[in-house]
């Protein structure tokens, strides 16, 4: 080979071809069993004795001195905590040629990786396992448990190297290969785990699906398991509001035909909410069609209960409200059948809203307040949600000294997240004219969320009660930025223009409102709004004129 | 390259290294863009030994993988000592009034990090991304006490795009008006220079080795293989270290076998 090493370089097709060249040298001149072990050790993303024993266990005797003599080689690099690792240039050519020239030996190495990465999260899980109920019987304050299981924790993380998300993605990364059916299983159940981190950053799923991509990218991993990495990476692009982004993934995924209706149902359902975040309701509206029969035919309850309870949603939006009901209505026994306490609390709101919508206050009232007791038993954050509804609904029903009451309720019973409920109060007091607490909203709202656009909304609403019209627009305008179809900003910026006596401007922007609007009930606030101005200033030129298109609008059913 | 390997020519790039140490240059971030095999890593573990026992650091490598901002926070404060990290514990305490964490529940993640983890959660991006901003000004604070930190990211291609955009947003902003904080981040891909930070950053190219520094590599390990071949092989890969380094420990080999 030497001999001919520079005319076959030159020779070479391209950088890949010539890397291999060399690559290939440098392993050929290894001493046999230091040649199996490097190829071995190219199968997971970082090894020490113990992993390349698992892999070579009829070189276990010598797997030191191997590793010793491997760490020296140049595509050898240190992986802190781990060991070694090969280098990511070096090991793609390696694992190429493997699988090309020896797929059952390669097949046969990921089975053996996939066992000890197993045995490692087992074997970490059991000596925790025995060491917490060892403390629990030990200690009884809680306090002092949590404690001693820290300290524990700290002077054991090696033996508990098992919980290192790492371990897992590594563990299902072979698996795939060893067994493409349950490694498909795994990619769904492991994404199940992970889709719903803390921080919502999703940086272990995004590892998780990095590490698969490798496979799919070069040919090694097909169909159900490729299918359900697909399905992830839209997941996280919609959680992270790539809804463009997350749609063209989950369209791409539809391409493919697939027997697996757990990950048909479950896909069509995500690239249905996709639809609503974009207000494209009629596709929303179809995905879900599509999920629901798939859902019930593999039994899976919650999710027959969701797509209904969507499905509600998109009537919800579009004011059939009977339908809307009926879906509901639907899917209230499924979430109690399961025991599902949020699914039923948030169809139980969404029916107030429905009643609300049709003036049955009364209904709306005793639905919302049903939802409290349920809620306490889910989370503060729950129960304020629910406190919050209700003080929408009295909104709704103009009693805006009690839809105060019980937003400033919400609030001090969750003092998290809260910003959107100080906008709602802060709209309550627009309502009422109330400058001074409006404005105190505003700026608390301003400190938690700074660039809401329900906040811009809200800051051109208060600009609009001052009468400083242009300021209102500016803000007006910056919802519009981020929401382009806002139709509350158009109509914001409408009455600004009225009031400044720029009727013809006016009337554009309310009809450039009217073409952002879904439905009836939607511009009942905006008519009222009008016929305020109208009592107030008789001799303003142009309300009747607005009044009266946005009274005669009708929907676009298309 | 091997952990063990004789060091190839870097001089260059480990002299500006050492000026940014010394303050001999304004520039406080340098950002490291190499293909593969290049040799970037091993540059950075002789920066690591350059700080060793003289100054605070902080060494990441992105490779890894699911690196996420409450992990990348709590490997740093770790590594450093949570004592000198008054403000960020204190905010931390601050956004997690309320929460309790169940370490049984919850093994090997560390109690730190899921407190970051709780104190950067909310429902909201918009929250989020205001409580990540507050988290990485008291994180800089603390910083701040120090009289030189040096903070050293590798494979930054790896890097989560989360935290990628943290890295190239909010933290190296802040890196640019904390004056005693020096940042070097490497990879095939590298953060794209922002106007706030532009100013203070150096970019630098790893381009290939020249082959006299390679037959003087073999000379010294003792590889006999003609000169002329050597500037062949080095032509060939165009002075990119790891495959010249890989035919040259053939050659090793085959000559001890023969």
């Amino acid at each position: 080979m030497s001999d001919d090493l520079l005319k076959n370089l030159s020779e070479a097709a391209n950088d890949d071809e010539r890397e291999w060249l060399v690559t290939k040298d440098l392993l050929d001149s290894l001493p046999e069993n230091l040649q199996r072990v490097a190829y071995a050790a190219s199968i997971p993303h970082w090894f020490d004795s113990k992993v390349l024993s698992a892999l070579c266990p009829d070189l276990t005797e010598q797997i030191e001195n191997l590793l010793e003599q491997l760490s020296h080689l140049p595509f050898v690099e240190s992986f802190k905590d781990r060991g070694f690792n090969i280098h990511e240039k070096t090991r793609k050519l390696i694992l190429d040629h493997f699988w090309v020239e020896d797929q059952d030996k390669y097949i046969a190495v990921s089975k053996a990786a996939e066992n000890y990465f197993d045995n490692a999260i087992k074997a970490s899980s059991e000596i925790a396992n025995n060491q917490i109920k060892k403390l629990k019987d030990e200690i009884k304050e809680e306090d002092i448990l949590q404690q001693k299981i820290q300290e524990w924790i700290d002077n054991n993380r090696k033996a508990l190297q098992g919980f290192d998300p790492q371990y897992q993605i590594e563990r299902i990364y072979h698996l795939v290969i060893a067994d493409p059916e349950q490694g498909a299983d795994a990619i769904w159940q492991q994404g199940v785990e992970w889709h719903d981190e803390f921080d919502y950053t999703y940086a272990t799923l995004t590892s998780f699906i990095k590490a698969i991509h490798e496979h799919i990218d070069n040919g090694r991993v097909k169909d159900r398991a490729k299918y359900w990495v697909l399905y992830w990476e839209g997941v996280v692009a919609s959680k992270q509001y790539q809804y463009l982004n997350a749609k063209k993934i989950f369209n791409h995924l539809m391409s493919f035909v697939s027997k697996d209706n757990r990950l048909w149902a479950m896909a069509n359902e995500d690239l249905g909410d996709v639809h609503n975040q974009l207000s494209e309701l009629p596709e929303a509206r179809a995905r879900y069609e599509e999920a629901l029969p798939l859902y019930r035919a593999i039994g899976e309850k919650i999710g027959e209960a969701n797509c209904i309870k969507a499905l509600g949603d998109v009537h919800n939006q579009l004011s059939e409200l009977p339908e809307a009901r009926a879906r509901y209505e639907e899917a209230l026994p499924l979430y109690r059948a399961i025991g599902e306490k949020i699914g039923e609390m948030y169809t139980i709101l969404n029916l107030a809203d429905v009643a609300s919508k049709e003036k049955k206050f009364d209904l709306a009232i005793q639905l919302a307040e049903s939802t409290i007791e349920t809620a306490k038993k889910i989370s503060p954050s729950n129960v304020a949600s629910a406190f919050n509804n209700l003080a929408n609904i009295y909104e709704k029903k103009k009693d805006y000294p009690k839809a105060i009451e019980f937003y400033t309720k919400a609030m001090e019973i969750f003092t998290g997240s809260q910003a959107y409920m100080i906008r709602n109060r802060a709209n309550v007091y627009l309502k009422m004219a109330d400058a001074e607490n409006a404005e105190k909203d505003i700026v608390r709202a301003e400190q938690i969320q700074p660039n809401n656009p329900f906040l811009f909304l809200r800051k051109g609403e208060l600009a609009n009660l001052k009468g400083n019209f242009e300021e209102a627009i500016i803000f007006f305008m910056k919802a519009i930025d981020i929401i382009p179809r806002f139709s509350g900003a158009f109509f914001g910026i409408g009455m600004s223009n009225l009031r400044a006596g720029k009727i013809q401007e006016a009337k554009i922007s309310y009809q450039q409102g009217l073409s952002f609007t879904d439905a009836v009930d939607e511009l009942e606030d905006t008519i009222e709004e009008l016929e305020k101005l109208k009592s107030r200033q008789p001799s303003l030129l142009g309300v009747d004129d607005i009044l009266e298109m946005l009274k005669t609008w009708k929907p676009d059913k298309k | 390259m091997s952990h063990h390997s004789n060091r190839l020519d870097r001089d260059e790039e480990l002299e500006f290294f050492e000026k940014m140490l010394s303050g001999g240059i304004s520039d406080r971030i340098l950002l490291i863009h190499a293909d593969g095999g290049m040799g970037k890593s091993h540059l950075l573990r002789e920066f690591v030994q350059e700080c060793q026992n003289k100054i605070i650091h902080v060494a990441m490598d992105f490779k890894s993988g699911g690196i996420s901002i409450p992990e990348l926070l709590s490997r740093l404060c770790d590594a450093i000592g949570w004592e000198h990290f008054d403000n960020l514990s204190t905010l931390i305490q601050q956004f997690n009034t309320g929460t309790t964490i169940n370490i049984s529940e919850n093994i090997l993640l560390g109690q730190n990090k899921i407190a970051i983890e709780q104190a950067l959660n909310a429902p909201d991006e918009e929250t989020r991304e205001k409580q990540r901003v507050a988290i990485t000004d008291a994180l800089f604070h603390d910083l701040r006490a120090f009289p030189k930190a040096v903070l050293i990211f590798d494979t930054f291609n790896d890097c989560d795009p989360v935290v990628a955009k943290w890295i190239s947003g909010a933290f190296l902003t802040r890196a640019c008006h904390a004056k005693n904080i020096i940042v070097v981040i490497a990879g095939r891909i590298i953060p794209e220079p922002a106007l706030d930070w532009h100013g203070i950053c150096h970019e630098l190219v790893l381009h290939g080795i020249e082959s006299k520094h390679f037959e003087e590599y073999a000379k010294s390990k003792g590889i006999k293989v003609h000169p002329e071949r050597i500037r062949g092989i080095c032509d060939a890969f165009n002075g990119r270290p790891l495959p010249i380094l890989n035919q040259l420990e053939a050659y090793n080999l085959q000559e001890r076998h023969s």
